[in-house]
């Protein structure tokens, strides 16, 4: 189980973190979430006592990082794709953190063969692909057969391969037991892998929860509709104020005589019902949820670090 | 969605995650051997190491080869016919260690870099996160550092000096026994002279961990070690005003290294100059560091006629103290002023990546 508890730090004049507080818990994968310069990497440098709070603190099972006896034991930590020294094999990266935590060299030989290293074992880690970089950094993190595992946006320069490797690698340590804290400034990567949700902007956490209940909140439920009688759809829902009835585009290979509506605020199978005695021909009908994507998105819009701009089109 | 997930979970891939449990990593854990042993794994998979103790080393060889015949072609010669003298005289035996270690200042250079270079190749991309992940502790890190960098600057240059040390004696025609004082010069040259090296790299590695890049790291060193001196010298030309200036200078680590290797010893040539005339006038030359000088001076001194050597050599002990104003460091004074560069300039690089934020 990994603490954070009220922490805060200060670059400068730049508030980084701002009392952030929140747990990985054991046996739950917990996604944690927000854009570029939100404080994510920032947070978990502080876990590993590479940074040094200005105020709070964080545990590792209960203890400081720097008072763990066996620290890769305790965390398996991905940073940064490129943590390797650009002129030094890859087995000699492994071999030389193993020896400091007094981790036998059979186990290099394990994480080669675990992260599909084997045939780059000997090369040097400048010649890497960004993959390659970041298999060597999970090897790595692997080394201790830790307890917690640290993912900072691990899912970058993987293959699909390789993501969905990473995606089975949380889910199976989160099944034996123990934490896996994962960051990503993309919902979708989370939304597929974690349990736990903990999204940040701005140094500050805007909401903890499990994912269920943060996509039981933050979904409405609309339908979508597609009918060649449009007319005859509005007058069903004409006399019911509370529902809403939308056009919206046609998705590609419906048919083109076709109409598509999104209805809110109405009940799918009552819906149903009144379409059939209404004798209204349906080419699609769907229950359709706001996708978490958007919601996440206007969770952290206002609170967005780096806001980019489209040109020609203002905001 | 939410179904979507539960259908991914199922469709991943069954081959590396679920393989059968690894086995386990073993009971050890963090310990400063273990460090020592990781930053060992480190250092000999680099090729810089290789190639800087391959240059410490060898120059450690050409310099006192260089040095020695020098040393001994200046002797041979006789100024009066510009001639070589059939039978030059017997070098005093600590000649032939100033010559033994002559290049040990120089290469202080050498160790130093390899020292920047120990810390800074941490710095590239997220080496130092995963190294500090690794062992968190930041006093171990650095230590194990020190101890394999210092071993590695010591080894090298000690396997340079003992070559030196046979070149040197096959280049001198003849070298009078030790006598006195001069035994600890093999000592005081092969192993302070390798452990002046030693404790060279260390400088470097504490101002490799205070600049945190090569480039700033290396030309502090080069600071330290070249520049400073060079301003200083210039200064001290302005005269005795500035006498506190040349105990400065006296106390910096290349020329408290060029002290601590004389071992406290000078070498002086008694030349009787033979000419016709004016038999028994003696010069007096004296050196300390620099055999060369000694030995130049010497067949100046000579003056002799061909096959007639008349310089005689001796060993004198060097003064030290403040002399005219000026704080003179004796040799092993001297000795204790490298190893506290060392240790002072390992502190600040201690302190300097306790406190830092590795981002």
């Amino acid at each position: 189980m990994m603490t954070i508890e009220g922490v805060t730090k200060r670059f400068g004049a730049k508030r980084a973190l701002d009392r952030v507080s929140f747990e990985a818990k054991d046996g739950r994968v917990t996604g944690f979430l927000g854009p570029n310069g939100a404080g994510k990497s920032t947070t978990m440098r502080v876990m590993l006592g590479l940074i040094r709070p200005d105020a709070g603190r964080t545990l590792i099972d209960g203890r400081p990082y720097a008072s763990l006896p066996s620290p890769m034991r305790a965390v398996g930590a991905v940073l940064d794709a490129k943590s390797a020294h650009p002129g030094r094999s890859a087995e000699a990266h492994l071999k030389a953190l193993a020896l400091a935590n007094g981790i036998p060299a059979r186990r290099v030989d394990e994480v080669i063969e675990l992260t599909g290293l084997g045939s780059a074992r000997t090369r040097r880690a400048g010649t890497f692909s960004l993959g390659m970089a970041q298999r060597l950094s999970i090897a790595a993190a692997l080394l201790g057969d830790p307890h917690n595992l640290v993912l900072d946006e691990p899912i970058n320069g993987l293959d699909p391969e390789g993501i969905a490797w990473v995606r089975a690698l949380c889910r199976r340590f989160a099944a034996e037991g123990r934490a896996v804290l994962l960051s990503s400034h993309l919902m979708s990567e989370v939304a597929l892998t974690a349990d736990d949700l903990v999204i940040i902007a701005k140094g500050r956490i805007l909401e903890t929860s499990s994912l269920d209940r943060f996509v039981a909140a933050h979904s409405a439920h609309t339908m979508r509709v597609v009918t060649p009688q449009p007319d005859k759809l509005r007058a069903i829902f004409a006399p019911a104020a509370e529902v809403s009835v939308e056009r919206t585009a046609l998705a590609y290979g419906e048919p083109q005589d076709g109409v598509a509506f999104r209805i809110r605020g109405a009940d799918l199978r009552a819906a149903a019902d009144v379409f059939a005695r209404a004798g209204l021909p349906l080419y699609a009908l769907a229950e359709e949820r706001a996708s978490l994507e958007q919601v996440y998105l206007q969770l952290t819009h206002d609170q967005a670090e780096y806001l980019g701009t489209t040109e020609g089109s203002p905001r | 969605m939410s179904q979507g997930r539960h259908a991914r979970r199922a469709a991943a891939p069954a081959a590396p995650p679920s393989a059968p449990r690894p086995a386990s990593p073993g009971p050890g854990r963090l310990t400063f051997l273990g460090a020592v042993r990781g930053e060992l794994c480190k250092a000999l998979s680099l090729r810089s190491t290789y190639v800087l103790a391959s240059v410490d080393a060898v120059l450690l060889v050409v310099g006192a080869a260089l040095m020695a015949w020098v040393s001994a072609f200046s002797a041979s010669l006789d100024p009066a016919t510009g001639g070589r003298i059939a039978n030059p005289p017997d070098m005093p035996d600590a000649m032939l260690w100033s010559s033994v270690g002559s290049f040990v200042v120089t290469c202080l250079t050498v160790t130093g870099i390899f020292g920047v270079m120990a810390f800074t190749a941490e710095c590239s991309g997220g080496l130092l996160s995963s190294s500090l992940t690794a062992v968190p502790r930041r006093a171990t890190f650095l230590g194990a550092k020190a101890t394999v960098t210092a071993a590695i600057a010591f080894l090298a240059s000690l396997l340079g000096l003992l070559a030196a040390w046979p070149v040197c004696r096959m280049l001198y025609a003849g070298v009078a026994a030790a006598s006195g004082a001069e035994s600890r010069l093999p000592w005081v040259t092969l192993l302070g002279g390798a452990a002046v090296l030693a404790l060279g790299a260390l400088m470097g590695l504490g101002l490799g961990a205070v600049c945190r890049s090569t480039a700033g790291g290396v030309f502090a060193l080069l600071g330290l070690v070249m520049i400073v001196p060079s301003a200083l010298s210039v200064v001290s030309i302005a005269g005795d005003r500035f006498a506190w200036l040349q105990s400065v200078a006296a106390c910096l680590p290349d020329r408290a290294a060029g002290t601590f290797l004389t071992g406290g010893l000078q070498i002086v040539a008694h030349g009787a100059a033979g000419t016709e005339g004016t038999p028994g006038v003696e010069v007096d030359v004296t050196v300390g560091a620099s055999g060369a000088d000694a030995a130049s001076g010497a067949a100046a001194a000579s003056g002799g006629h061909a096959g007639s050597p008349l310089v005689t050599w001796a060993t004198q002990p060097m003064d030290s103290g403040v002399i005219d104003g000026v704080f003179v460091p004796s040799w092993w004074q001297a000795g204790l002023i490298v190893l506290a560069w060392a240790v002072a300039l390992y502190a600040v690089g201690l302190l300097v990546l306790r406190r830092a934020d590795v981002r």
